[in-house]
């Protein structure tokens, strides 16, 4: 099962909470949460609510990056150690520029499902009604979280363009 | 003869019209945040707190790849 071990991971030291990780590719991966208290700007959530950001930052010798199953497990883990404080809440956004969001957030909630081991609530966003333009977000936050309902129905209430 | 235009809608019309677009900006703003973050990544690669963490990455990753199997 070496498939299933996450890789090395390491905390930047920097005012922006993130994480880097390297795959047996060489590939490195930042992995950054970036503050959004905007989203809730309740003084309650203040510093509770962050955009989960991932992407390469070096890929060697690579043009294409090879399928990799060791980088799931290391994105939850990262997810876990950030979880410690458990008010927090994440934003999960899918980009579409390539027009294969829907494949990647199926992928992504498979896995994430798989690999979570039931410590996080993963809760798909409604779609935006009319748009031409495909949107995929989700809220993650820790199963135990107490506010849980009252986080899901207010992001459900922004994704639905509600007061 | 009286005509009706598009912007005569009702009080429930003109409501259902301001969710759709306060939905669209929501979405909109969330993949700006996105793809700006992704920028911010791309382009602070050789900070010296990213350098120093990748610096200790490496010494973990050599450590644990010398570990007897």
């Amino acid at each position: 099962m070496q498939h299933l071990i996450p890789y090395q991971i390491e905390l930047i030291n920097e005012p922006i909470v993130s994480y880097v990780f390297q795959t047996d590719h060489k590939v490195l991966y930042r992995v950054r949460f970036k503050p959004s208290d905007y989203l809730l700007p309740e003084a309650f959530w203040n510093n509770s609510v962050f955009e989960i950001v991932i992407d390469i930052i070096n890929t060697p010798t690579l043009t294409v990056i090879p399928a990799d199953k060791r980088i799931t497990p290391t994105i939850i883990a990262i997810i876990t150690r950030f979880f410690a404080i458990h008010k927090r809440v994440v934003l999960y956004i899918c980009d579409d520029s390539d027009s294969r969001a829907e494949a990647r957030k199926r992928k992504f909630d498979g896995w994430f499902t798989r690999f979570s081991d039931g410590q996080f609530v993963l809760h798909d966003l409604p779609q935006p009604a009319y748009s031409l333009e495909p949107y995929f977000a989700s809220v993650i936050l820790r199963a135990d979280n107490p506010h849980r309902d009252s986080i899901i129905r207010a992001f459900d209430r922004l994704a639905l363009g509600e007061k | 003869m009286a005509m009706t235009t598009v912007d005569q809608l009702t009080p429930e019309q003109q409501e259902e019209q301001l969710r759709k677009e306060r939905s669209l900006v929501f979405f909109r703003g969330l993949m700006n945040s996105k793809h700006e973050g992704q920028k911010e990544i791309r382009t602070s690669f050789n900070t010296p707190e990213v350098q120093q963490a990748l610096a200790r990455l490496r010494e973990k990753n050599a450590a644990s790849n010398s570990l007897p199997d």
